[in-house]
């Protein structure tokens, strides 16, 4: 007894130590004398460019490497297979819930002092992982096929017939499967048939989707804010806003275990957490952190309801959203 | 020379043997010619001195060194065999000259320039293709082709030289002439050739001996001469030249009773099966012999065709056959008619069917 | 007869044709054993623990997966046959007939292959689209249709645009066998009395059978495996084929990482029917001799006089060319113009910009993934094509390895086109992540190992069929001039296989160029292609670079495709004289 006391009152004295003693400049040196920070994430390296760019104005010395897989699914399969062969992946991971958690479970990611760091509870619901940014769904719309006033402001206004063959969708149900967190998957589905019901257009992703309504292949849609931007940035005649719910995808990001630059992978993170990062990242790949105010993602979500299954629940999560997907699926042929 | 001993060749997946046990000896600056029906083994036999096909038993020796000998586990790859070959589809490679064509054996062999040059236009000469040297190979009639093919073969000087029915994709009277210009050609060199044809006037005038082939095996080897003079079997009797032959009944000394009725022969042995005559060789009267003596039978005229040279005709026997005889385009005659044949003592050929032990 | 000596012998001899299946072994068996360990992992990681079929169960006890096959079947049948069909008669016209312009029709109809397929299909969902397609809206307005007329969102558009991307491939092979055409087996015909349905049926259809079977097991595994027209025309509205579901496992399924059991589990059915097809090709063309038609004896092929049909014939290619290159070439040209995905319309034309050009230009990763697609291309054609000769020789005119090493070899280079890129992919990071004392994980020269893999069936395919064409006598006849094997192939066969196999080069160096999917997976620090970054530019919101990006990637083919004409004509010259 009185030995686990003892071992509980060291680590948590050394935990102390290490958030008094480690401050994020001492970090930043020990990091420059490391291999560079190897990040794995899915935006082009153009807009990481600018991402790390921006980090380095403030810590010139900590090397960023970044590493494009083109998406969720692959980052986590390259992250386990070069664990099991090497026993080292990339430093950062930053991928969807459904994938660091699963890293997680394998037992690949480092458990970090976040609050040490700096970093707001808000963005850490677990010692693993941290919130980075969000894909958050929005409506978007043609304006010279669909009028700002009658576009849809709540879901049940999505779902009304008067768009039949008019709609177009990411080919996953995910926003569906988002709304199942708050509205129940009852709910959730029910809404689902209906919006099946108006033969959406199916899209790879949600870019192609937006340059679909941008071109008037389709009126309208259920797109992501990040990716809606692009088309509407250049000229095409497109709005868009977020509904009364609002679903979305929070991206986090991971350090691995036995990272090469640990220290470099903290302060990297750290930095993202703070509003400069958070809009530097925001302003180089469109994704913003919806939990940090200023952020323009944060901003355009203001006082609407979110709706989101918490990491934990991935698994629950990744059963629905596939049964989901058969709906679409099968609903959309014609 | 070459020697092939007890040769034995089955291709995979094959029911049959296509060699069977074939031995022979060429000497230096002998021509050997293989002749048979199609499908009889002799191109195959060929194509395993040539190293192009793996022998299932036996041993053959180019030179003084083995080839291949299957006992010794000895199987000298083709390009170190001291051969040349020529083939039936002639293969000049339409990609390169004339000249590069017969030049390429020299050049494998890393000959110096000079010396390819030569050489290569002496051959070139010698078959009658100087002045084409610089033509693309495509550019060439067949005869043509074939000389380049023969001067690619020449230029190499090896022991030997393997000859696949060169001339059986020529016209008759292209064929007529390269035969001459071929067996020339090689005398003059002094080359030793083994020779494959189904041709057997070709055989007849080419060759210093001719190993007559049928399904796999040796039938008889001998000269030109000797195998159509001389036949010893049936085979060898019908398959080189024509011959008219009667099944033999019973034998008495020199005596013998054939279906066609009794006649005599020059020796006397006891195992023919059949005795046979060439065609040129009967002699024809156009009258009846009051007193018909040894060999001669009646007959009457069936038909008389002119061809040139001589006249065919078909004898209706009395004795029940009808027989071809060849002979001189001077005499008429007419169909009907009574003819006396005669089968002169000497060129009566006593023929067994088994291949003769050689 | 002593058999061990015999063997002894020939084991002497046998160190290439053995080093060529070890390397065959290499690159081909191991990812083959790792899809099919893949296959019985529930996670579908090799590495992770247990064993079950429950990857079958799922894949196989699913209804829906049938509909799928019956889609799939119907597309990849279709796309086949039709391929078969427009690249057969084009192949015919140039090189049997007097068609005119024939150097400039050889470099028209080789052009597509260099189009990533993607960028075609939304060519032609610009053009023929029910909603925004141009051509639509030109026809509706000129003749005031209330309906469009065209729709490419169906299971015909998706063929027909597949078609157009697969003609080059079928052109390829079937040039050369009709260049080796022997015109006195045509004629014998011919004499014959027989007319043109009979000689057409008995006589070309039975001598291009290795040809023509090549190209239809070529096509119709393709058909099976090909996502980006599939996915572009038929997503949209629900017609899925095994591909899409394939895509889908890898990067949309749930549960945190790509279900390449499932993958696995269904590459395993194309293994199959790959074998199956392997095999009836392999009896067709056992008796190789029949197909013999390339002999010393030099000619040239038959050319057939068009006369009043010459118009039409040069219509014909005008017309492919117009569909295959021209209109999805020019709408490409038109996106890279336009700020925003948008048709063709006058208002649009107002707006046109070569702002994404100079982005493009002035990106230095850009430039790089340039070069790296270049040198990748070249060295891995290069390599590829080498492999195939070597392999396609050593089956065919040696007796090395016994009947079943060769046979063994064969198939090892047949496999790959059943085994999705993005399997290989998975299988060389493996491997290469093992091996890391061979530092060529995240490098371009993964990159290489993966596409010498990927397209050593198309290469050795045509390496074999233009191999079985050439008489065997010709390098017989090299032997018994004294040259070894290795000169006999470097001095006679390579020279007149040179043809075919430069056709195979380019066609190597194409698909790797705007190849996608084992590019993405294998995406390391510095081994950026140009196809990357194009699909880089249109996943991320930026059509109008990509179009770009494949503007230039479609000049920089033309130039390398019209240098390649030149030098394959100079060796016509030396056949037909």
């Amino acid at each position: 007894m009185i030995k686990k006391l003892l071992a509980a009152a060291f680590a948590f004295g050394a935990a102390l130590g290490q958030a008094s003693a480690q401050s994020l400049t001492e970090l930043a040196k020990a990091a420059e004398s490391k291999p560079p920070v190897t990040w794995y994430e899915s935006s082009p390296s153009e807009q990481t460019d600018k991402v790390i760019n921006a980090f380095n104005r403030k810590y010139p010395g900590v090397k960023v490497r970044h590493t494009r897989l083109i998406g969720g699914n692959e980052l986590a399969v390259r992250a386990v297979q070069e664990m099991q062969a090497r026993g080292y992946t990339g430093d950062v991971l930053t991928g969807g819930a459904d994938h660091t958690w699963q890293l997680k479970e394998r037992g690949y990611l480092e458990s970090v002092n976040w609050a040490s760091l700096g970093v707001p509870k808000t963005l850490t619901p677990s010692p693993y992982i941290m919130a980075t940014a969000a894909s958050v769904y929005v409506v978007l719309w043609n304006t010279n096929k669909v009028k700002d006033a009658e576009a849809p402001t709540t879901w049940e206004e999505v779902l009304s017939p008067k768009w039949t063959n008019r709609m177009g969708s990411w080919v996953r149900a995910a926003a569906f499967s988002q709304l199942a967190a708050t509205q129940g998957p009852d709910t959730a589905l029910k809404q689902l048939n209906r919006y099946v019901a108006l033969k959406p257009m199916l899209f790879k992703s949600t870019f192609p989707l937006a340059q679909a309504v941008g071109s008037g292949e389709v009126d309208l849609g259920i797109g992501f804010y990040h990716s809606t931007l692009p088309p509407m940035n250049a000229g095409a005649p497109i709005k868009m806003r977020a509904l009364d719910i609002v679903p979305m995808h929070i991206i986090y990001s991971a350090i691995s275990k036995n990272a090469r630059n640990a220290q470099g992978a903290r302060v990297f993170l750290a930095w993202l957490a703070t509003e400069e990062g958070a809009l530097a990242y925001e302003d180089a790949t469109g994704r913003g952190n919806p939990l940090l105010e200023k952020t323009k993602t944060a901003q355009f979500i203001k006082g609407k309801k979110l709706s989101e299954w918490a990491p934990e629940k991935s698994d629950e999560l990744g059963a629905l959203s596939e049964h989901y997907n058969k709906v679409l699926e099968a609903g959309a042929g014609r | 020379m070459v020697e092939l001993r007890d040769l034995w060749l089955t291709y995979p997946g094959a029911a049959q043997p296509s060699v069977r046990g074939v031995s022979l000896r060429v000497e230096p600056g002998e021509f050997v010619t293989l002749l048979g029906p199609s499908g009889c083994g002799k191109t195959s036999t060929l194509r395993s001195i040539a190293g192009l096909e793996t022998p299932s038993a036996g041993a053959i020796s180019i030179g003084s060194a083995d080839a291949f000998n299957a006992t010794r586990g000895v199987d000298v790859p083709t390009h170190q065999r001291d051969i040349s070959m020529v083939f039936q589809s002639y293969a000049v490679w339409p990609h390169m000259t004339v000249a590069k064509n017969v030049a390429f054996p020299l050049e494998v062999a890393k000959r110096p320039m000079d010396e390819v040059r030569t050489r290569v236009a002496e051959v070139l000469q010698m078959v009658g293709l100087t002045g084409l040297a610089d033509r693309s190979a495509t550019q060439l009639s067949g005869g043509q082709q074939q000389r380049v093919a023969i001067a690619r073969a020449l230029v190499r000087r090896s022991a030997v030289m393997l000859l696949d029915e060169p001339l059986s994709n020529l016209d008759a009277k292209l064929r007529e002439q390269m035969r001459l210009e071929l067996r020339q050609l090689l005398k003059t060199v002094g080359l030793t050739a083994v020779y494959v044809t189904h041709d057997q006037e070709e055989a007849l005038m080419l060759s210093d001996r001719i190993a007559l082939m049928s399904a796999g095996k040796f039938v008889e080897v001998g000269t030109p001469l000797d195998l159509y003079l001389k036949p010893r079997t049936l085979f060898g009797a019908t398959f080189l030249g024509a011959a008219e032959v009667f099944e033999v009944v019973r034998t008495q000394g020199t005596s013998i009773e054939t279906k066609i009725g009794h006649l005599h022969v020059e020796t006397a042995t006891t195992n023919f099966s059949h005795v046979g005559i060439r065609p040129e060789a009967i002699r024809v009267r156009q009258q009846k012999s009051p007193h018909p003596s040894a060999n001669q039978l009646q007959g009457t005229l069936v038909s008389a065709v002119f061809s040139g040279r001589q006249q065919q005709l078909i004898v209706q026997l009395d004795a029940g056959r009808q027989i071809h005889v060849l002979a001189e385009a001077t005499t008429i005659f007419r169909a009907g008619e009574s003819i006396t044949v005669e089968f002169p003592v000497e060129r009566l050929m006593g023929l067994t069917e088994e291949a003769s032990p050689d | 007869m002593s058999p061990r000596s015999l063997r002894s012998v020939f084991l002497q001899r046998a160190w290439l044709p053995l080093g060529l299946l070890a390397l065959l072994l290499y690159l081909v068996a191991v990812p083959l054993a790792l899809l099919l360990v893949s296959s019985f992992k529930p996670t579908g990681l090799p590495f992770d623990e247990g064993f079950s079929l429950q990857n079958f169960a799922i894949v196989y006890g699913d209804a829906g997966f049938y509909a799928l096959l019956r889609n799939t079947l119907t597309f990849a049948l279709g796309c086949t046959v039709c391929a078969l069909v427009v690249g057969g008669v084009l192949a015919w016209l140039v090189e049997r007939t007097d068609l005119p312009f024939r150097a400039t029709a050889r470099v028209m109809i080789a052009l597509p292959m260099v189009l990533p397929p993607f960028l075609l299909a939304m060519g032609w969902v610009l053009l023929a689209s029910p909603r925004t397609g141009w051509f639509n809206q030109l026809a509706q307005d000129a003749f005031g249709l209330a309906q469009a007329p065209l729709n490419i969102y169906t299971m015909g558009g998706m063929i027909f645009v597949e078609t157009l991307a697969l003609v080059p491939s079928v052109y390829l092979i079937l040039s050369n066998a009709f260049r080796n055409m022997d015109p006195a087996l045509e004629e014998a015909g011919m004499t014959c009395g027989a007319r043109w349905p009979a000689m057409v049926r008995r006589i070309f259809i039975p001598l291009l059978s290795p040809a023509l079977l090549a190209a239809a097991a070529y096509l119709l595994i393709v058909g099976f495996l090909v996502f980006d027209v599939p996915g572009t025309l038929g997503m949209p509205v629900g017609l899925f084929v095994v591909s899409s579901r394939i895509v889908y496992l890898a990067t949309d399924q749930s549960g945190g990482t790509s279900a390449y059991g499932l993958i696995a589990a269904i590459a395993v059915t194309f293994l199959v029917l790959l074998l199956a097809l392997a095999w009836s090709y392999r009896r067709l063309t056992r008796q190789a001799n029949r197909f013999v038609t390339v002999t010393g004896k030099g000619f040239r092929p038959r050319q057939l006089r068009l006369g009043a049909m010459k118009p039409v014939a040069v219509a014909l290619v005008l017309l492919y060319f117009v569909l295959a290159v021209l209109a999805p070439l020019g709408l490409l040209i038109w996106t890279s113009l336009t700020p925003y995905l948008a048709s063709i319309s006058w208002d649009m034309a107002g707006k046109l910009t070569l702002a994404q050009h100079a982005a493009v230009f002035s990106n230095p990763r850009v430039g790089a993934a340039a070069w790296t697609s270049m040198w990748v291309s070249m060295l891995s054609a290069t390599l590829v094509t080498l492999l195939a000769l070597l392999v396609a020789w050593t089956v065919l005119r040696t007796r090395a390895l016994g009947q079943s090493g060769r046979n063994l070899l064969d198939v090892l280079s047949f496999m790959p086109l059943a085994i999705p890129g993005t399997m290989i992919g998975m299988a060389l990071i493996y491997m290469y992540l093992t091996l890391s004392f061979v530092p060529i994980y995240g490098t371009a020269w993964i990159l290489v190992i993966a596409y010498v893999t990927v397209y050593l069936s198309f290469s050795t395919r045509t390496a074999s069929a233009s191999l079985i064409q050439l008489h065997p006598e010709l390098d017989e006849a090299a032997r018994t001039c004294g040259a070894t094997p290795a000169m006999t192939v470097r001095r006679i066969v390579l020279p007149l296989l040179m043809p075919a196999l430069a056709g195979a080069w380019i066609w190597v160096v194409a698909h790797v160029m705007r190849e996608l999917s084992t590019a993405l997976l294998l995406q390391g620090d510095d081994n950026v292609t140009l196809a990357v970054q194009l699909w880089s530019y249109w996943a991320g919101g930026e059509p109008s670079k990509a179009a770009a990006v494949g503007v230039w990637l479609v000049v920089v083919m033309t130039v390398i495709t019209i240098i390649w004409q030149r030098l394959s004509a100079r060796r016509d010259v030396v056949f037909s004289g």
